[in-house]
């Protein structure tokens, strides 16, 4: 008695089939690697570079204003800045030099109280 | 590929490079002139006179009088500079009230005596600009804050200017209709030649 089973065992192809050769195994490795996409790598370009350099300056630039900004200089008192910063009296101030070469710097100040 | 890292380095290097010299340069003084003449005319300070102009005079007619005229109370240079002020200011006296000096490019702040014993606030920051001209970048001449913090501190001179070493520049303020002014005489004064005994007191 033939169950299905056994009948489709006895004609299927596939058992009679001769495997693939070496020399197939061996053409169908090299056609996979073929055609395997090439995936080059990211250039490392020159706009890399440039922002690199750039931001180097960038950071150079603030650092030497921060320093001439800062070298030598001391803040005035807060003293005095109470009167430049609250004073109401635009002062107005004249420069000229003499004939004699002396050069002259006036302040002219409308509520100067010399005694 | 493998020469871009070696570029980014050097581009780094270069440019860090750069930027320390650049801030190094910025904290070191100026190299002192090689030539003895040279040297000669580096700033010492600066001597700060603070002078009383008065237009009312009893002596009236004749040029501007220095009070006291037999004292030296100016230097030579102080007193050509105020001669240069004929024509030009009202002023028929000036009278020293106060000198100072200010070693170097910047000092502290300095009291000076006024009229009547008023006391002002005098304070300057200067940089080089070259071995003998300098950049006065603050002058600023006030009232002493008074006790009562609530009062406003008069400025009397805030001003900047660039000044050459040996040359004296007049910085006043007045009122325009004003009979008396208050005066500083700015005298950047140069480092004297070596082996020469110069007057060292301002005075």
């Amino acid at each position: 008695m033939r169950d299905l089973r056994s009948e489709l065992l006895r004609s299927d192809p596939v058992a009679r089939e001769v495997g693939p050769s070496p020399a197939d195994f061996d053409l169908m490795r090299r056609r996979i690697l073929s055609s395997r996409p090439v995936v080059t790598p990211r250039r490392v370009g020159p706009r890399l570079v440039l922002a690199l350099v750039l931001s180097v300056v960038a950071v150079n630039g603030a650092l030497v204003t921060r320093s001439r900004l800062s070298l030598g200089r001391s803040d005035p008192p807060r003293d005095a800045l109470v009167g430049d910063t609250g004073g109401e009296v635009a002062l107005r101030q004249v420069q000229y030099r003499t004939p004699g070469g002396t050069r002259v710097f006036w302040t002219l100040n409308p509520n100067l109280e010399v005694r | 590929m493998g020469r871009w890292p070696a570029i980014i380095v050097v581009s780094c290097s270069t440019a860090l490079g750069l930027g320390a010299a650049l801030i190094a340069q910025e904290g070191t003084p100026a190299a002192p002139p090689s030539t003895q003449n040279a040297q000669s005319t580096r700033l010492r300070g600066f001597v700060i006179t603070l002078v009383l102009g008065d237009s009312q005079d009893s002596s009236s007619g004749g040029p501007p009088r220095l009070v006291p005229p037999d004292l030296h109370s100016f230097t030579p240079a102080e007193t050509k500079a105020l001669a240069d002020l004929k024509g030009f200011l009202p002023y028929k006296t000036y009278q020293p009230l106060d000198t100072a000096w200010v070693i170097g490019l910047n000092g502290p702040h300095l009291f000076l005596s006024g009229v009547d014993g008023q006391k002002h606030e005098f304070s300057m920051h200067s940089t080089q600009l070259n071995p003998t001209l300098m950049s006065v970048d603050m002058l600023k001449l006030w009232d002493v804050p008074p006790a009562d913090r609530q009062k406003m501190v008069a400025v009397l001179i805030h001003t900047t200017f660039q000044i050459d070493v040996g040359e004296t520049v007049v910085v006043g303020t007045s009122r325009l209709d004003g009979a008396r002014a208050l005066i500083l005489l700015v005298t950047a004064a140069p480092i004297p030649p070596q082996g020469s005994q110069g007057n060292s007191d301002p005075k």
